[in-house]
Parts: C-alpha cells; sequence; structure tokens
C-alpha cells in the first residue's frame, strides 16, 4: 500500500514536555554523538582494514601484513563494544527532542530497522570468529579471511539504513509508506552521499588513529610494530582526508536549495561553520601531508590538534544542516512542546 | 493516532518484542549480573587460596562474557528499544520523556560496564602478582556497574506496571521510586545469581575436567544458588503483593493454565523444588550430580525467567503504563475525544478518514490496524490473539455490541476508542477478514 507523498502527515508531539531544556539537550546530542561516530568509524575502518592486510598478506606472502590485519581485528573488537554502548545517548536523545521526525522516519523503514538488530549480530560474532581464529586457522586461510568479509559486509550495510533514517526524518515532504529499504535508500537524495562521506571519513579516522597508535608502540620501545602502524595510517589518513575534498561538496551540493543557501552566505552562523570546517580539513591535509613526508613531531602534534577540530566542527555543522531542514517544520502548527522552546541556534539560521 | 503503523501478521507484534525482551534477560541476567559476580568470585578464591585453577576457570567465563555480552547481549538490549519503538511509539517515546535523565544516566553506567569489562578481559598477564589485587577490583566494579544497568532499567519497567503517584504527579522521582521498583530489582537480583549457576553449573561440567577443581567450583555455585533461592522466594513474594489488585488476580490467567490452578501451583513449586535440589547436591556432593539434571535446571530457570516475563507483561494488560496508556497505545484521556469525534478523523497515516459506505471495509481494516493488533493477529500461532479462531461464526452486529461492552466483559481489554459507526466497520472488516482467513485454510487444506 503506497500512500501519496502530496499530503504531509506530520505527528503531533506527545502529551509529555520535553524534560529539560532543548537547547542544552542539543549540545548534549552533538557531544555524545561525536563520540560514538569516532567509536563506530573505528569499527567500521578497523574491519574492512583488517581484511583488507590480511589478504594483502596473504598474496605478497609478507607476513608483516598479516600481523597489521591482526591487531586491527584485536582493536575492533574493542571498539565495537563501545561504540554500541555510546550510541545510546544519542539515540535517546534525537528520539526526545525530534520524536515528530525521528519515529515517522524508523516506523516507515520499521522492519529493515529491526533487521539491523539480527545483522550487527551477526557481524560481531563473525568477527569475533575471525579475531580468536587467528592462530588457529593459520592454514585455513580462506576460510578465515570468508569471517572477515561476512563480518565486513554486514557492518558495511548498517549505516545505509541509518543514513536512509536520519536522511528520511528531515525531509517529510518525501514520505512514503510502504516503500521497501531498497527503494528507500534511493528515495531520499542525501542517502548515498552521506554514505560516501562516512565511508571515507571512518577510513581517514582510523588512518589517524593508527598514526597514533604507532607513536605510542615506538614510545613503549615496539620500534617494529611502531613503524607499520605509523606507515601504514599515514597513508590511509591523508589519502581518504584528501578524497573529502570531492566527498564534502558531493554531500553539500545534494542538500536542498534553500539549505544549500544557508550555508553559502544565507546564514552568519552557517556560512561561518561551513567556512572554519572547510579552512579547518584543508589545514589537516596540509598537515598529514608534512608529517607523512618528514614524520615530525610538530606535525604530528598539528595533525592531532586539527583532526579533533574538524570532528568537532562538522559534528555542529551536521546539526545545524539538520535543523535548518526542520526549521519550517518546527515553526509550523501542531508543534505543542517543541514550539517557543526553539534553540537559539535554529532561529540564527533562519536570520 | 500520530504514527504508522508497523504490523507483523503472523507472529504477532508481542511475540517480536517477546522473544528479543526474553534473550536479553537471559543473556543480561546470567551472562552480565549473575555470571561477572561468579567469575570475580571464582577468581578471587583462587587468588586467596593459591589455586591457579580457579583463576583459569574465571579467565575461560571471562572470554564467553565478553562475546556473549558485547553481541547478543547488548543488542538485544537496544532491541528492545528498538522493537519498543517499531512496536509502541507512544509508550516508548512517553517513558523516554518520563525517565530521560535515569536513561542518561544509564548511558554513562552501560559505558562505564562495558569499558570495565574489556579492562579485566585484556589484563589478565599484565595485572598479576601485587596487581592482582586490582584486576580483582575491577571484576568487582564491573559487577557492580551490571547491576546498576539493571537498577536504572528496573524503575521503568516497574513503573509501567505500578506508575504510583506519577500518574497524578508527573514528577520524575514519583515514577523511578515507584511501589515495585525495590522489591523487583532485588527479586531479580537473586534471579540473575540463581539463573548464573542454573547456567554455569553444565557448562563448568563440560569444561572444567579436573575433578577436583570441578568440586570446589561447583561446591561454590551450589552456596550462590542456595542464598539465592531463599531471597529469590521472599523478594518474590514481596513484589508479587505489591502490585495492584487486578493485575495480581490475572496472575495464572496469564500463565495461560486459567482453570488449571493446581498445575499452576505445582509447575512452578516444582521448579522452585529441582533448583533447590541441585543446590543443595552442589553444596553436599558436587561431583555427584548428573550433567543432565544440571541440564534440565538450565533449562527449568530459562522457563521460569521466560514465565515471568510473559506474565509481568500480561497483567499490566489493558495498560501498557499504567492508568495512563492503554496496550495500543491510546492513552487515558484520549478514549472520550474519539468517541466523539472519531478514531479516523483524529489519526494519520491510516489512509482513512472517516467511514464512508464504500470505503467500510478499509476503514474497519485502519481501525483493526491501529487499535488491535499491538496484541492481535487475524490468524496466527497464538491462536487465543488470532482472531480467525476466536471469533469465527460471529456476525457483524454481534461482534460490534460485543466490542461495545468488551473492556466490561474483558478486564484486560482497553474500552474501544472510536464512534460507534467506526466500532461497526472494524466488525463488519473482522468477520470479512476471518472469512477470508477460513476460506483460504479449507482451499489449502483440500489441495493437501
Amino acid at each position: 500500500m503506497l500512500t501519496a507523498a502530496s499530503s504531509i502527515q506530520l505527528p503531533n508531539d506527545l502529551a509529555l514536555s520535553i524534560p529539560g531544556d532543548i537547547g542544552f539537550f542539543k549540545i548534549l546530542l552533538v557531544i555524545s554523538f561525536i563520540l560514538h561516530i569516532i567509536f563506530v568509524n573505528l569499527t567500521v575502518a578497523g574491519s574492512l582494514l583488517a581484511v583488507y592486510n590480511e589478504w594483502r598478506g596473504m598474496r605478497t606472502g609478507n607476513p608483516k601484513y598479516d600481523h597489521l590485519a591482526e591487531e586491527l581485528a584485536v582493536q575492533t573488537s574493542i571498539h565495537k563494544s563501545i561504540a554500541v554502548v555510546l550510541g545510546v545517548a544519542p539515540l535517546l536523545i534525537i528520539s526526545v527532542i525530534y520524536t515528530r521526525f525521528f519515529y515517522v522516519s524508523t516506523l516507515l523503514i520499521g522492519k529493515p530497522w529491526l533487521m539491523l538488530l539480527v545483522i550487527i549480530i551477526a557481524a560481531f560474532l563473525m568477527l569475533y570468529v575471525y579475531k580468536f581464529t587467528w592462530n588457529h586457522w593459520r592454514n585455513r586461510k580462506g576460510l578465515h579471511l570468508t569471517f572477515g568479509i561476512g563480518g565486513t559486509v554486514l557492518l558495511l550495510y548498517v549505516p545505509l539504513v541509518f543514513l536512509t533514517n536520519v536522511s528520511a526524518m528531515l525531509q517529510p515532504e518525501l514520505w512514503v509508506q510502504g516503500q521497501s529499504i531498497f527503494t528507500a535508500f534511493f528515495h531520499y537524495p542525501t542517502v548515498w552521499q552521506r554514505y560516501l562521506h562516512f565511508l571515507f571519513a571512518t577510513l581517514a579516522i582510523m588512518g589517524i588513529y593508527l598514526i597514533i597508535l604507532g607513536n605510542k608502540r615506538r614510545k613503549n620501545g615496539q620500534q617494529e610494530d611502531g613503524q607499520l602502524f605509523t606507515e601504514f595510517g599515514k597513508n590511509v589518513a591523508f589519502l581518504f582526508t584528501t578524497l573529502q575534498l570531492i566527498a564534502g561538496p558531493v554531500l553539500f551540493f545534494s542538500l536542498k536549495g534553500q539549505v544549500q543557501q544557508l550555508f553559502l552566505g544565507g546564514s552568519l552562523l552557517a556560512t561561518a561553520l561551513i567556512s572554519v570546517a572547510v579552512l579547518l580539513a584543508v589545514g589537516l591535509i596540509v598537515s598529514l601531508y608534512q608529517f607523512k613526508k618528514t614524520e615530525a613531531r610538530p606535525w604530528l602534534r598539528n595533525v592531532v590538534v586539527l583532526f579533533a577540530l574538524v570532528v568537532s566542527v562538522m559534528g555542529w555543522l551536521r546539526h545545524e544542516v539538520r535543523d535548518s531542514y526542520l526549521a519550517p517544520y518546527q515553526a509550523e502548527s501542531g508543534q505543542q512542546t517543541i514550539q517557543g522552546q526553539q534553540s537559539a541556534a535554529a532561529e540564527s539560521m533562519q536570520k | 493516532m500520530e504514527f504508522p503503523v508497523v504490523e507483523f501478521p503472523w507472529l504477532g507484534s508481542g511475540t517480536v518484542i517477546a522473544l528479543i525482551a526474553v534473550l536479553h534477560v537471559v543473556i543480561n541476567h546470567a551472562f552480565a549480573i549473575g555470571g561477572s559476580v561468579l567469575m570475580v568470585g571464582l577468581e578471587h578464591k583462587g587468588w586467596k587460596e593459591n589455586n591457579p585453577g580457579l583463576e583459569q576457570t574465571a579467565r575461560k567465563m571471562s572470554k564467553w562474557i565478553l562475546i556473549i555480552t558485547t553481541t547478543v547481549g547488548a543488542m538485544t538490549g537496544v532491541g528492545i528499544w528498538f522493537a519498543t519503538t517499531v512496536i509502541q511509539p507512544y509508550a516508548i517515546g512517553s517513558l523516554l520523556r518520563v525517565f530521560f535523565w535515569a536513561w542518561f544516566v544509564e548511558w554513562i553506567v552501560f559505558v562505564t560496564e562495558v569499558v570495565l569489562l574489556l579492562v579485566y578481559f585484556y589484563t589478565w598477564d599484565r595485572w598479576t602478582g601485587a596487581k592482582k589485587k586490582w584486576h580483582i577490583r575491577t571484576g568487582v566494579a564491573l559487577s557492580i556497574a551490571s547491576w546498576l544497568t539493571m537498577t536504572i532499567i528496573t524503575a521503568v519497567l516497574a513503573a509501567m506496571l505500578t506508575p504510583g503517584q506519577w500518574v497524578e504527579t508527573r514528577s520524575f522521582w514519583d515514577a523511578v521510586a515507584n511501589p515495585t521498583w525495590l522489591p523487583s530489582l532485588m527479586f531479580r537480583t537473586f534471579v540473575a545469581l540463581a539463573l548464573a549457576v542454573a547456567l554455569f553449573t553444565p557448562i563448568m561440567k563440560m569444561i572444567v575436567k579436573d575433578d577436583g577443581l570441578q568440586a570446589k567450583i561447583l561446591k561454590y555455585f551450589g552456596k550462590w544458588m542456595l542464598v539465592s533461592i531463599y531471597f529469590m522466594i521472599a523478594f518474590g513474594a514481596w513484589y508479587v503483593f505489591s502490585v495492584p489488585d487486578k493485575a495480581y488476580s490475572m496472575i495464572v490467567w496469564a500463565s495461560g493454565l486459567q482453570g488449571k490452578e493446581q498445575w499452576f501451583r505445582m509447575i512452578n513449586l516444582g521448579a522452585l523444588a529441582i533448583m533447590l535440589v541441585m543446590a543443595l547436591w552442589l553444596l553436599n556432593r558436587p561431583r555427584k550430580v548428573p550433567i543432565v539434571v544440571s541440564a534440565l535446571v538450565a533449562f527449568v530457570s530459562i522457563g521460569l525467567i521466560g514465565e515471568f516475563e510473559m506474565v509481568r507483561e500480561a497483567i499490566r494488560k489493558p495498560y501498557v503504563v499504567y492508568d495512563y496508556m492503554y496496550v495500543n497505545g491510546v492513552r487515558v484521556d484520549q478514549v472520550e475525544q474519539f468517541k466523539q469525534e472519531g478514531f479516523l478523523t483524529n489519526s494519520k497515516w491510516l489512509g482513512v478518514s472517516n467511514v464512508t459506505e464504500q470505503n467500510r471495509l478499509e476503514a474497519g481494516h485502519a481501525l483493526y490496524v491501529a487499535q488491535c493488533s499491538s496484541c492481535h493477529t487475524i490468524d496466527g500461532w497464538r491462536s487465543k490473539r488470532a482472531f480467525a479462531n476466536r471469533i469465527q461464526g460471529w456476525d457483524a452486529t454481534q461482534l460490534s455490541n460485543y466490542v461495545n461492552s468488551l473492556h466490561n466483559a474483558r478486564y484486560f481489554m482497553p474500552p474501544f476508542a472510536g464512534t460507534d459507526q467506526e466500532r461497526q466497520a472494524l466488525a463488519e472488516y473482522l468477520v470479512q477478514a476471518v472469512k477470508e482467513t477460513s476460506t483460504a485454510q479449507q482451499t489449502a487444506a483440500k489441495e493437501r
């Protein structure tokens, strides 16, 4: 049963009020989401790069790749546990302050949303097998790699559903009932652009993490490991941070025209944010390039500082995009509790 | 109503939540809470008695606790939330608002729990000798954190059955300190310990080869189990006597053994008795406990906790949050409005906004989906809830009249929230749907 999208069926808010200041909740949302997504990034990229390196080791016969892969698999199994629990706060806050939007977008993909549970459990179990059988299955590399690939492919599917949900919640004018998830992937105009941006970010963050980890290992006297991590990490980080120069604009220009306008001079805050984000990103790329060439400590420090800044500003930017999309709906009638409590940020966006 | 409805036509919505929730409770209680206590207990005992075998066993346990709790355990926990969002959006949405800060603290406790578990698991080789006490302390902290996660979420669960003063005051603290929070928390604490012993005993019998070591472990388990059973019964009784009278009177019915009170008593007392027997057996002749008996106790305990959760959910009917919201998401204070103005006019996403001569069946279907499908199916595996079974042979007028007084005839049913015309449309749709189902079944039977 397909229901036409022409009449927007935006729900009224729940009868109970939101227990706190919405502006404060939004700050918590941005911070907790950044924490969550960093560990998600480390999990997805960790398994992806583990599989890649194991395969590279099998192909070249060089044991160092296999060693790197194993380290990555161990790290991934730690990061994934933290990623899951860190997700509780952003999910809680988004459910509470954007109920009218987020519940509909979730319910429209209700069954695929529930299927994520099965998929994530399967992925995690496969990745545990992958990690714990590394030595046991030394002579059965094909089988071993299959588990790694299986877990990774499942993990790569998960963000697509999440991105479809968060894209859908922003565009009530596109809501359609009775759509399959695969149709929905293509129905909302920013899903794949977000996915590309996410994938590159994931790999870039893992690269930077490996640089830091390599540096730590070297300090602990594990020269060889340290060298291995740093070498691989800096290449990955530089490549994928630079590729964001493509993925970023691709995503930006897939946004709704009115929202783009806000970031191109329409709103001071939005324009300032995106300008700062781009400048910081370019600074990060330059620092990564210098570090790649020289491996000098000051550049490493720059990388770490600029990375932290880029992630923070991007996390905030993402939130401003959300509120820009929702602003016209938030202002609409039918809003019972959110109305009048609009965050200063969202209002200033419209000015 | 405000949101789209997601239907589970054969399984039934309740079953989807129940499957995820019971799996979660078994893992959380047995592995995360009870299991951590047993694990750290064994490690401590091994350290005190200088018995490396005990420590090795604790280490093995920690690997399985890590794997299971961070995969199936964690994801079914999130899963209850996902499932209730899809199936009971009004209820979970409201509870998130009432308990927002409790949930926020829960987030911090969750993260702490996982970090402690990871630290505990990855420091077995590093924190030895003089540092051993730090490893044990981490384990103790892990047990406490695991228990705290339950402490918070139990407040929410208990408030759904006994919101107490909250219904009037809407105060956060009234919701948290509700009448069944403490008894149910204490009850669950000892259930978790007993369940952990029940599930880990057969595992120990299989993986610990050394007879002396096995006896030591099982005896230690026996102590925990014996103590837990006593407290479980005591706090269980306190809990049962704190639930609302109407809910109390529905317990036997909720277990599915209505009219067979004898059976209900025998089954439950029998299950407790067999657990008690095993506890004593473990304590006195640990090596003599047959693996079959330990497996049976494991099975029985899972059955008991499953039964408990199902009964707890069922005796809350007709509410999802007692005295505030019915199980189909309609608030108590909305019923009159929907009866006056109509349910469909006040609803989105159903594709129908009023009953006309042309759309009666479609309107009836919409009403069924919105007001009945959170518990019922047209055809489905739970025959008591499947209309194909329940109302076969009824005609629409009969059914419509029955629906009108449904909540009086059956206390656990919410009142129909809509106009007379809507009620008639619902009845017509149900009669028609049941007819179609039985025709389809007959055709299928003939073809076979």
